[in-house]
């Protein structure tokens, strides 16, 4: 059997939407993934994106009325990539993420899991 | 008496006869009469032959030239000639008794000379009197005294202004002889003439080929042109040698005095009766010129009154104006013209009575029409002289400026509306002057937008653009240039408002005013404060995307409540009623998030919605608590709880019987100081029969109360399903209510000033700053920037003569010193404010080496200068140094 593409690649799902996050966990699980989380809060998603073992982030844009940019921050700061997901339509994402991908909601969130490994450096492994 | 006898006719005659013959005596008697005065035998022969045929010759008064007598060589005798018979009866001789009669003679023929000098006068006033033509005078006038003198030919000439010439314009020639009329150089008269003329003196030359004064040229020219004799008469007027007579003889001619006072008469009387014709001449012209003004300035009624104001003439511009012709209006009393008040108020009358007091009267009023009309005149009334005498009438002049006083009155309408409209605006209207590019006007708005008066924007474009923030002020002043070469625009720039310093977006319109001939005169433009516009047109735009991403949310929403139910329905009509029921639900919940933004939703409400909108159970259920408001995520939530808890009992709970009973009951409670909503649901009576079996997988509602509710509300949920129902608890901390568009998105509150903002720079408060600086903008800018910051400002001053004068005054607590200002570098400030103590820095474009070495510890800010480093600059000096206001 074939080693599944997310096989213990932990991943930060932070969503205030919780079926969208049951969903998209569920999605990552498919996959071989460890979800860390999911948070629906910025600051629980604070907290997770500093814990040890991290590989990938998902971050909704707008946590329950608060801009993830904060996360993003900490994460570029260890080099972890991650995808912003969002409604929004306009830029209200600053120019200083244009190297981040969006992907727009409403999203499938079994693509959107499947469009994760391919984020992962290929000398990255989440083995250890 | 003489005798003449024999067939000789020898003459004797006694001493009386003696006396006529004269100088011949004695050698004529005894002589034959014929031999004797063979010089006149041609005038005696026939005579002689007529006695000798027998008759008696009887003359009186008749002509005989005596040659032989040199005083007198002509005389005029009455003489009887009577035969003498011989025997036979013949002829042989007679004798004549003679006696001389010229004095008589010649005292007649004066007295008919006179009498007809006197009668050619008479002709020649006669002659003259009814011409006007100045040449047919001249012709005239020259060929009556040709005629009456018998001369060969006569001009009258005019000496031209120049003195030097003569205008001989028609000469009265006989026939054979040449016309000499034309335009002669004086001097070509020879100078004895001219000279002699030109003295006054009358000239007459009687033999011309004789005369000693003439040159042998000139007497060879005058007989080239067949002339022998001559009579000149000058005509002096006024000191001045005007015209000239001259006749010609074409044989030589003794001018008698007589002739010469005739010629002199009729040289004065050609001369005045010229005189008239051409005064009179001009007058018509005159009057032909005044007529055809009257009558050609039809805007301009022109009419005269008889002293009792009937109208005595009528212009045609009278008749274009007031509508009467002539004909109609003269003789009518001249209150016709005028309206039915102003005749009640007798102004016809009291306008003449001021005119014959004062010399003059206005007569500005609306007058009346032939058709009635009316028409707006202004003129005035002046009274007729007569010789020195009283008014015998008046002269009345008036234009018509019904047209002008309509536009007048239309521009004056126009331009009160306009006022009106301008003064009303909240929006600036301005105009610029298209070639000073100076600001003409600008209204009253100007000093609520811009925040200082609108005069102090007037004339200098500088006065506005340094309003502007610096950062702006290059677009603002091209986009002006645009309107200024034809092309409107509309453009948005940043201001500093004086009256508070805050920053404000200007929205400009300029576009560009034509002049008829389709240039640029002025600009104009309409201003208005667009900062709330913008702050509102951002937040919008915020909102906007609000919604998107709350609809793709609601869209992902769907999406997983679809399939999720998926998961736990038995079939496809389960699936279809569960979907469309939570669906339904969801919508509810959105209605009611959306009823009122940013408003909380009230929990009884959402309650008894969800309920009611499943079951006609009013009396089944009960709910019970405080009005409390919940936040929208909260409420979604909670109105799906309620939601699936009602499907539930519907299906299997207390609404599947008549006796069940629901309560749903809530309050608030403190859990770790936070107040949380704390909701209960309990069924009673319910057919426990009824509970439908546990399934492996939890289901929707099951997982809604007990997981969703602690991951998004970061609440507690719990869902019993006890024998005689369900008995469910939900508990969330209360939030406040954010609306369904929740966002930290930053709102724009104020606007960034660019280079001028100084937020977040040192604070000046209590700062006197000199600025001496004689860049316009720089210095605005730069007192701005201090203002900014709370300093005050002294100056800015263009001259050190100004700052110093100013530093006498007040001395400041710090200064910013431009060194050149443009004469220059002067340091007269700098070493007075060190004198002084007072800390400054130099703004410079200069090398350092300039400057002296006793400001070498002096800190230098090289242009171009950041406003910002200039105030950390000043605030550095002023570190040390006490604020001294």
């Amino acid at each position: 059997m074939p080693e599944l593409p997310l096989a213990d690649c932990h991943v930060l799902i932070a969503e205030d939407e919780f079926y969208i996050a049951q969903d998209l966990s569920q999605a990552v699980r498919a996959l071989g993934g460890i979800v860390i989380g999911p948070v629906a809060s910025r600051a629980d998603a604070m907290t997770l994106a500093r814990s040890p073992r991290l590989h990938l982030a998902v971050l909704d844009v707008n946590l329950g009325g608060q801009m993830s940019f904060p996360i993003a921050d900490v994460l570029d700061g260890r080099g972890i990539p991650y995808l912003f997901a969002t409604g929004y339509d306009r830029p209200v994402i600053p120019p200083t993420y244009d190297h981040v991908r969006r992907w727009m909601k409403p999203y499938d969130s079994d693509t959107l899991a499947g469009a994760l490994p391919a984020m992962l450096g290929p000398e990255t492994a989440c083995s250890h | 008496m003489f005798l003449a006898a024999g067939s000789e006719l020898v003459m004797i005659y006694n001493d009386a006869h003696a006396a006529f013959i004269a100088g011949k005596h004695p050698s004529t008697l005894g002589r034959p009469i014929l031999e004797a005065f063979a010089e006149v035998r041609d005038d005696l022969a026939p005579r002689i032959a007529r006695v000798l045929s027998g008759r008696q010759q009887v003359m009186v008064d008749e002509h005989f030239d005596l040659p032989w007598r040199e005083d007198a060589p002509e005389g005029w005798f009455t003489a009887i000639w009577t035969p003498i018979r011989g025997d036979r009866g013949e002829v042989a001789g007679f004798l004549a008794t003679v006696r001389e009669t010229t004095a008589g003679v010649l005292a007649q023929a004066a007295m008919r000379d006179s009498e007809n000098r006197k009668t050619y006068l008479l002709r020649l006033a006669d002659a003259l009197r009814p011409l006007g033509d100045p040449v047919a005078i001249q012709s005239e006038a020259s060929r009556l005294l040709g005629e009456f003198l018998g001369a060969a030919r006569v001009m009258y000439g005019e000496v031209e202004p120049d003195g030097e010439h003569i205008f001989f314009e028609r000469s009265y020639f006989v026939s054979g002889q040449p016309d000499l009329a034309g335009r002669y150089r004086m001097a070509d008269f020879g100078p004895s003439l001219v000279d002699a003329l030109s003295a006054g003196k009358t000239v007459s030359v009687g033999d011309i080929a004789a005369a000693p004064e003439l040159t042998p040229t000139e007497r060879e020219a005058y007989g080239t042109l067949g002339i022998r004799a001559i009579a000149g008469v000058p005509l002096t007027k006024g000191g001045r040698f005007v015209a000239n007579l001259n006749v010609h003889a074409g044989s030589p001619r003794a001018w008698s005095p007589e002739d010469l006072a005739l010629i002199e008469e009729t040289a004065e009387r050609t001369w005045a009766a010229l005189q008239r014709a051409r005064a009179e001449a001009r007058l018509r012209e005159s009057e032909e010129r005044y007529r055809l003004i009257v009558d050609s300035a039809r805007d301009y009624a022109i009419l005269t009154l008889r002293g009792d104001g009937t109208i005595a003439s009528w212009s045609a511009g009278a008749e274009a104006v007031l509508g009467w012709t002539a004909e109609e209006a003269i003789g009518r009393d001249v209150a016709v013209t005028f309206t039915a008040e102003d005749n009640a108020a007798g102004a016809p009358e009291a306008e003449r009575e001021v005119a014959r007091r004062e010399g003059f009267a206005p007569d500005v009023r609306w007058h009346r029409r032939n058709d009635g009309t009316r028409a707006f005149i202004e003129g005035s009334i002046r009274p007729l002289q007569g010789e020195g005498g009283p008014a015998t009438g008046f002269l009345k002049i008036g234009q018509d400026v019904t047209e002008r006083r309509r536009i007048l009155e239309a521009l004056q309408a126009s331009e009160e509306r306009f006022r009106q409209f301008a003064a009303a605006s909240t929006d600036v209207l301005w105009i610029r002057n298209a070639a000073t590019m100076d600001m003409e006007f600008v209204s009253p708005a100007f000093e609520s937008v811009y925040g200082t008066p609108g005069e102090t924007v007037l004339g200098d474009l500088r006065n506005w653009a340094a309003l502007i923030v610096p950062d702006d002020r290059q677009a603002a002043l091209a986009n002006l240039e645009e309107a200024r070469a034809g092309r409107p625009v509309v453009h948005e720039f940043r201001i500093m408002r004086p009256s508070d310093g805050a920053f404000r977006w200007i929205r400009n319109h300029d576009f560009p005013l034509h002049d008829e001939n389709g240039r640029v005169v002025r600009i104009g433009g309409i201003a208005t404060d667009h900062t709330e516009m913008r702050q509102l047109a951002a937040h919008q735009e915020i909102l906007l995307a609000e919604l998107q991403h709350r609809v793709r949310n609601i869209m992902a929403k769907i999406r997983v409540v679809a399939s999720m139910t998926g998961r736990t329905a038995g079939s496809v009509e389960q699936y279809e009623r569960l979907v469309s029921s939570r669906l339904m639900a969801l919508a509810r919940t959105q209605a009611l998030l959306t009823r009122a933004a940013n408003a909380g939703v009230d929990v009884r409400g959402l309650v008894a919605d969800e309920i009611d909108a499943q079951a006609e159970h009013r009396l089944q259920y009960e709910v019970d608590g405080p009005a409390i408001a919940i936040h929208p995520k909260a409420a979604e939530v909670l109105s799906l709880a309620v939601h699936e808890l009602t499907t539930n009992a519907l299906k299997y709970g207390a609404l599947s019987v008549p006796e069940g009973r629901i309560r749903a009951t809530w309050s608030v409670a403190l859990r770790d100081g936070e107040p949380w909503l704390v909701f209960r649901w309990s069924e009673t009576r319910a057919p426990s029969a009824a509970i439908p079996p546990g399934r492996g997988r939890r289901g929707f509602g099951t997982q809604l109360i007990e997981d969703r509710i602690p991951y998004e509300l970061r609440g507690r949920g719990k869902l019993d399903v006890r024998p005689d129902g369900v008995e469910c608890m939900l508990e969330f901390p209360l939030r406040d209510g954010a609306s369904i568009l929740e966002t930290d998105a930053p709102l724009p509150r104020s606007v960034h000033g660019g280079m001028l903002d100084m937020g977040g720079e040192p604070r000046l408060s209590g700062q006197l700053v000199l600025v001496l600086e004689d860049d316009f903008y720089i210095a605005s800018d730069t007192a701005r920037a201090m203002r900014g910051v709370g300093a005050l400002v002294a100056g800015p001053f263009p001259t050190e003569d100004a700052a110093l004068e100013a530093i006498e005054r007040q001395p400041p607590t710090a200064a910013l010193l431009d060194i050149d200002l443009g004469q220059g570098a002067s340091f007269a400030v700098a070493a007075r404010l060190q004198e002084l103590g007072i800390p400054f820095v130099f703004l410079t474009g200069y090398d350092h080496g300039v400057i002296p070495e006793a400001f070498g510890g002096v800190v230098r800010l090289e242009k171009p200068v950041d406003l910002r480093q200039i105030v950390r600059a000043v605030a550095r000096l002023t570190e040390d140094a006490p604020a001294r206001h």
